[in-house]
């Protein structure tokens, strides 16, 4: 069973980002699959409430791993007071809201899944990543669009859980954690993640691939997402150009 | 006190090689070369020589020293070997680059062999999420770089079957945005270590203009 996955919680967008990214999967996946949205409001029978275990953890005024709600979804058990259960086979796909899908979400479910996919984001140098590496900046990764089988993420999960308050007081972000415990930068394929090939994802506000395609808001149709992410927390940074776009 | 370090001909010629490795043609490690010359100011080695001069008048026994994110280690590693007489040197990194570029710094004490002084190893581990106890005992536990990691009873909590003596430094310079835990002077410091013996606490201001914060104990 496919299942794309997003989620949405407070103010930062609006719900139309959520039914438009519904809308894209919709018109862009080939193969069946059950969308769900993760949501502190939840209201329909495709959401899902976000839990709360994790919010003693988060300082709102440093700011430290701000997204940490998107590991709940790596929780291979039910979501307490929520009675969906996923089968064993389940494959997830998950999206940030702020995406433009290119090409056919099937790609991604079909991905040898000896390990999970997150985007490695191409457009950075990494000398850069390395130099900045012990300074917890310069992350390499970036968590918009993450493939996993059931149970695979759990490890990640318990992690986290285990270690909440030196995760949440280290990492600046989720993508930073996941570059620490999970990847190693410099021998990209030994990690417990894996990055996605190059052309597959790129971003809007940064560029494709270091250092010989980096033209800046620039649509790139064969490739499979474009990110608006631009790894920060500002409220509405993307709002105007991402809506034209759509 | 100790207000020097002995710059010997060892000590030149593994520099060099050290700085050799960064201009090397491949650029392997080209990156570094700035974190090599901020690892280089007066005002580290002032901080390592303030360490040694405290250690030293408090007569403490050294053999074993595990260094936490001790960097490339290449001003302590040799003022704890002449001053102190350490025979074994552990520095736990997170950083995979500082591994080849401290083995160049101390080459001499890398390889031991009969006429070396001391043995000198890097191991790249969170001391944070991982006991150093699969290393063995270690008679101090020194961390220069407090003001970079979560609070040291982290530490503690996770290596607490062994009985350390701590030396650790911090800060109250919060302008770089890395220094996520500064404190606010010595006897905080103490406190994120549960340091209830405290055998030295003090402040230097380094010519850099930061306050420095050290505390020795256990």
């Amino acid at each position: 069973m496919n299942n794309i996955l997003c989620m949405k919680w407070g103010d930062k967008y609006d719900d139309s980002y959520v039914e438009k990214l519904k809308e894209q999967c919709e018109a862009n996946c080939s193969v069946p699959f059950k969308f769900w949205c993760f949501t502190d409001k939840p209201e329909k029978d495709w959401h899902i409430p976000i839990p709360t275990t994790l919010d003693e953890f988060y300082d709102e005024d440093r700011g430290f791993f701000w997204a940490y709600r998107k590991c709940y979804m790596f929780r291979h058990g039910q979501i307490p007071g929520d009675n969906r259960h996923f089968p064993d086979n389940s494959k997830f796909l998950f999206l940030d809201l702020d995406v433009i899908i290119h090409q056919d979400l099937k790609y991604f479910f079909d991905l040898p899944n000896d390990k999970p996919w997150i985007v490695r984001g191409w457009w950075n140098d990494i000398r850069m990543v390395k130099q900045n590496y012990a300074k917890h900046k310069s992350t390499p990764l970036n968590s918009s669009a993450i493939v996993w089988k059931k149970s695979q993420m759990m490890p990640v999960w318990n992690h986290v859980v285990d270690n909440a308050e030196v995760v949440f007081f280290t990492s600046p972000s989720l993508d930073n954690y996941f570059a620490h415990h999970w990847y190693d930068p410099w021998n990209e394929d030994d990690g417990f993640l894996r990055g996605f090939p190059k052309r597959d994802v790129y971003s809007w506000y940064k560029g494709n691939v270091f250092p010989d395609d980096m033209e800046k808001k620039k649509i790139r149709e064969d490739h499979k997402i474009c990110l608006f992410n631009n790894s920060t927390q500002t409220e509405g940074v993307n709002d105007d150009e991402i809506k034209e776009l759509w | 006190m100790v207000d020097h370090i002995k710059f010997t001909t060892e000590i030149a010629e593994d520099w060099k090689s050290a700085l050799r490795l960064v201009q090397k043609d491949d650029k392997k490690y080209e990156h570094c070369i700035k974190r090599i010359r901020d690892a280089s100011t007066a005002s580290q080695l002032q901080s390592k020589l303030w360490l040694v001069s405290e250690i030293s008048k408090l007569g403490i026994d050294v053999e074993r020293v595990a260094l936490l994110a001790g960097w490339y280690a290449n001003f302590i590693t040799p003022l704890l070997v002449d001053e102190l007489g350490v025979k074994n040197i552990l520095n736990l990194e997170i950083d995979p680059d500082v591994k080849a570029l401290t083995y160049k710094f101390n080459k001499r004490y890398k390889d031991q062999d009969s006429e070396a002084k001391a043995l000198y190893k890097c191991e790249i581990h969170d001391v944070m999420f991982k006991t150093i106890s699969i290393y063995g005992n270690f008679d101090l536990v020194i961390n220069t770089s407090c003001e970079h990691m979560y609070p040291m009873s982290r530490f503690r909590k996770i290596n607490e079957q062994n009985n350390h003596i701590y030396v650790l430094q911090s800060t109250d310079d919060e302008q770089w945005d890395d220094h996520i835990n500064c404190v606010s002077g010595p006897d905080e410091l103490a406190d994120q270590a549960e340091i209830v013996d405290v055998m030295y606490s003090g402040t230097l201001k380094l010519d850099n203009g930061m306050n420095r914060f050290m505390v020795i104990g256990k």
